[in-house]
């Protein structure tokens, strides 16, 4: 069964946005990305995939780009002290 | 500011799993995930993520230094030289099928560690400052020249700890090399494909050969049990053997832990294997397969309690950082550190890999050898490249805290360090089984809970192993 | 029961440190040698004059390093020669209350610090020296010098240091780093990860988020630390959150000690409502313990008898009462891990050995 979802492209996030969706393919290998008319379009054609399971890749993704946007100088940080 | 330190990922079983940087995680919804996005995190939210280390608070001074030493504790910090892997000769009285670099004749001279090559390995071992030592004795076969492995034994007298490994396929295992067994300080390791028939094939090519094997094999488990014995399969994985019938074959034998390994293509052999992509994925849901089998197992006969090495390493590295050694498998994972490979001819490579890529000649990868040394620049280009850290992609991986980085396995596929990491064999492998154990750790089947709770050595079956909160 | 304190008389007239010997020929500075000896008492010779102690063999005596103190006509056994429990008192001042507290505090201090250091330096090779309390660290600037001053001198000694974990601040952490202090282990109270229990079991307010910030400053430090929790009824069913704040912010320590409780001091008259019989209500502590091993802290069991533990948990049962005041009842006789045991102090009330049974 395949799935497809679309999300606008909030204009005052959409670095953030964009960021979140170029990951997807990469940690999610059965889904593709497209971008269309100011829309991210999500799909797979993957057995057992549906509507739900994408939606949870997209919250995982977006907060994921967030939390590391929102964090990154003190991430930075503290990984600079790991640095042997 | 309150930082919140995360990473998620959308599971197969349909969570939200929520990793730390310091590899701590919890399974939510997505709608801890929304209020999060909306600035609307409950008092019981942020208590909760407090606690857990996941919300770390600006005034929290141990919350904030916590984070800093779990974050610590995760790294590896290679120092001092004090595992070596030695072959002190490339001969072997077997020619096995997937063994065509790394073993020379029989009778063919020239491939055993000269007097100079024995001398300089000696007095590289007195040099070095650490109190422990771990030798792995590699061939070839090592035990066609246990002169050498004396030599290289007794010179490590002065060692407070001290461990060897022999690795052998235990055609020959006669008084003298008896003498060195009996060594409490002294394992074996020796590959096992499976079954007589699987292993004739692979290996022995003869029933004689088959049968010495297995009656020496016989021998040295009578003699000295099954824990100073290792063994390893290799694994075809365009045609792996039946799970059944290969765990049989090491149960039977009274072995507990089974490190399924898949023969690594190199060179002509890789292009000519040209699906590996496609190939890598059924070799993953083989290795799953068989791990899921030998959960039913251990459920079923309570009285031994079999592991896929590889996998169980795996989940103690997620739930107790430190506890391993492994250096498949570590971050960052720098070159010609802490271990050398020391080849027949006195070259140095970073890993066993390495050497065998650079004998097939796909690459030379070598770092110097045992009498001029091996601090290179070049090596230590490679090293500031050799952790996860600041890798963009990993940054954003949920598994980071638990993954590793492997310089010499990016080369050997793809010529580059710098392939972008997602794309690379070793971050599919190692993204799928850690979804793999994940969907283990959350499984409420008493089973599975039995299996982890014995490979993470736990006194207990706990209710469950990892956080949830809704 | 092993004696501590003996009755005694010396020339001196002021208190003195001194170490017992019996051979000549192990004579070194600072030593007293028998001189002479009868059924009752035991007469020693040495920088300071005669030493005479009384109802003890010389030969229980022979390498300990003891106090004289000629005010009270008795001497102390500071360290005595191969006993693995020897904890020195640096004062009995207290700035916390708990409610089991074996040893109440005082409000006087003697200071003491002199005599101690002396004896330290006098230590076996190669010992651990206890400090304990009150608490130590209330003159803390005198007890780092005494410890820096003793690892320096002796760098076969270490210490393990009771402290409440209430005076440590950023102005140490230069000074624990230094390496002789990897010599040190600090044990360290904890009883739960809420602060109003915390704080109310340590009967003083604002010592859980005290000790947060010490413990700060001592990971910080590198400092070695054994967190100790003493198990009591108001706690119990707090253990596996503490174990799960111990795993997630305190993963620095070297070990975490599950203590039970030791019927004396405060905790004799408040038995009652402070001892829990962890026979009978062990999943708590079973809780805390996978919790604790699942997350790769070391996590041990003090005070509990092995019989009491289950079986699968039963390894974690150190034998962790001290030589002089450790005893075992009469079911004991039998056991096959008695010596592996810890037994039970030998103040423990009677009625609370039923169950005991040889394994």
């Amino acid at each position: 069964m395949a799935a497809t979802i679309c999300f606008a492209i909030p204009e005052e996030s959409s670095a953030i946005v964009l960021s979140a969706a170029r990951w997807i393919p990469g940690f999610y290998p059965h889904v593709m990305v497209d971008q269309a008319d100011g829309e991210i379009v999500l799909s797979t054609a993957k057995a057992g995939a549906d509507a739900k399971s994408l939606e949870r890749i997209w919250v995982a993704a977006l907060a994921t780009e967030r939390l590391a946007h929102a964090g990154r100088v003190r991430r930075a940080q503290a990984f600079a002290t790991l640095a042997q | 500011m309150t930082f919140l330190p995360l990473r998620v990922r959308a599971t197969r079983s349909g969570d939200m799993l929520c990793v730390n940087d310091t590899g701590s995680f919890f399974a939510t919804t997505t709608r801890l995930l929304d209020r999060l996005g909306d600035n609307q995190l409950t008092p019981s939210d942020l208590a909760f993520l407090k606690a857990e280390g996941h919300a770390i608070d600006p005034q929290d001074r141990l919350g904030d230094v916590a984070y800093l030493y779990n974050l610590a504790e995760r790294a590896t910090f290679a120092e001092q030289l004090d595992y070596l892997i030695l072959v002190p000769t490339l001969r072997c009285n077997l020619s096995c099928s997937y063994c065509q670099v790394s073993r020379a004749g029989l009778n063919q001279p020239g491939f055993d560690w000269d007097d100079a090559t024995l001398t300089a390995v000696l007095e590289m071992l007195d040099t070095l400052p650490s109190p422990r030592i771990k030798i792995e004795f590699q061939g070839g076969e090592p035990t066609l020249r246990p002169d050498l492995i004396r030599a290289v034994i007794e010179r490590c007298e002065r060692f407070e700890e001290r461990q060897f490994v022999i690795c052998t396929n235990l055609q020959r295992v006669d008084d003298e090399i008896l003498a060195l067994f009996e060594r409490p300080d002294l394992y074996i390791s020796t590959s096992l494909d499976g079954d007589a028939l699987t292993h004739q094939r692979n290996r022995t090519a003869t029933d004689s050969n088959t049968d010495l094997f297995l009656h020496n094999l016989k021998a040295v488990i009578d003699r000295y049990g099954p824990h100073k014995i290792s063994a390893l399969p290799t694994i075809d994985p365009t045609a792996p053997p039946d799970i059944d019938t290969l765990i049989d074959s090491y149960a039977g034998l009274g072995f507990d832990s089974i490190f399924l390994r898949p023969i690594n293509f190199q060179g002509f052999a890789r292009k000519r294997h040209s699906a590996s992509r496609e190939q890598d994925a059924a070799w993953r849901a083989y290795h799953e397969r068989f791990v899921r089998r030998i959960i039913e197992r251990n459920w079923r006969d309570r009285s031994t309690v079999l592991e896929e090495t590889y996998t169980s390493i795996c989940l103690r590295r997620i739930f107790q950082p430190g506890a391993e050694r492994h250096v498949d498998l570590r971050n960052p994972n720098p070159l010609g550190i802490d271990y050398v490979v020391i080849d027949h001819d006195g070259t140095v490579y970073p890993t066993d890999e390495a050497r065998m890529l650079s004998r097939s000649g796909v690459i030379d990868l070598s770092i110097g050898d045992v009498i001029s040394g091996w601090q290179s620049e070049q090596r230590d280009l490679l090293n500031a490249h050799a952790s996860n850290f600041d890798d963009p992609a990993c940054q954003r991986c949920t598994y980071q805290p638990y993954c590793g980085r492997d310089l010499v396995d990016d080369i050997s596929r793809y010529g580059r360090i710098d392939m972008p990491r997602l794309e690379t064999e070793f971050c599919r492998r190692h993204l799928h089984l850690f979804d793999f154990l994940f969907e283990l750790i959350y499984d409420n089947d008493p089973a599975t809970r039995y299996s982890l709770s014995r490979w993470l050595r736990l006194d207990s079956n706990p209710e469950r192993l990892g956080a949830r909160y809704t | 029961m092993i004696q501590l304190s003996l009755p005694a008389l010396a020339q001196a007239e002021r208190a003195f440190v001194t170490r017992l010997r019996l051979d000549r020929d192990q004579l070194e500075a600072g030593d007293s040698l028998l001189f002479e000896s009868d059924a009752t008492s035991a007469t020693f010779a040495g920088p300071h004059g005669l030493l005479s102690i009384e109802g003890v063999l010389p030969s229980d005596l022979d390498g300990d390093v003891v106090l004289m103190q000629p005010d009270i006509q008795r001497i102390e056994r500071l360290l005595r020669a191969g006993s693995p429990h020897n904890t020195l008192l640096i004062t009995e001042r207290c700035d916390q209350l708990c409610v089991m507290c074996s040893q109440p505090p005082k409000k006087t201090h003697v200071d003491r610090f002199d005599l101690l250091e002396q004896a330290c330096l006098l230590a076996e090779p190669g010992i651990v020296i206890g400090i304990s309390g009150g608490e130590p660290t209330l003159y803390k600037e005198q007890l780092f010098g005494m410890i820096e001053r003793v690892l320096e001198a002796r760098d076969d000694l270490e210490f393990h240091i009771l402290s409440n974990a209430q005076h440590f601040g950023q102005g140490d952490v230069e000074r624990l780093r230094d390496p002789s202090f990897r010599r040190v282990t600090w044990g360290v109270p904890l009883y739960a990860s809420d602060a109003v229990l915390h704080d109310e079991i340590v009967g003083k307010q604002g010592a859980f988020a005290r000790l947060e910030e010490s413990l700060a400053w001592l990971m910080l430090s590198g400092a070695r630390v054994e967190l100790r929790t003493v198990l009591v009824s108001p706690n119990l069913d707090a253990l596996p959150a503490l174990a799960r704040y111990v795993t997630r912010r305190l993963r620095f320590i070297d070990a975490w000690s599950i203590m039970q409780l030791e019927n004396i001091g405060f905790a004799r008259n408040r038995w009652d409502n402070l001892y829990v019989d962890h026979s009978r209500s062990f999943a708590p502590v079973a809780e805390a313990l996978t919790t604790a091993t699942l997350h790769g802290v070391p996590a041990r069991l003090f005070n509990f008898p092995r019989c009491t533990v289950p079986e699968p948990f039963r390894h974690l049962a150190a034998a962790s009462i001290s030589d002089w005041k450790r005893k075992y009842v009469e079911a004991c006789g039998t056991c096959a891990e008695r010596d592996a045991c810890t037994g039970f102090f030998e103040w423990h009330p009677e009625e609370a050995v039923e169950g005991v049974h040889p394994l």
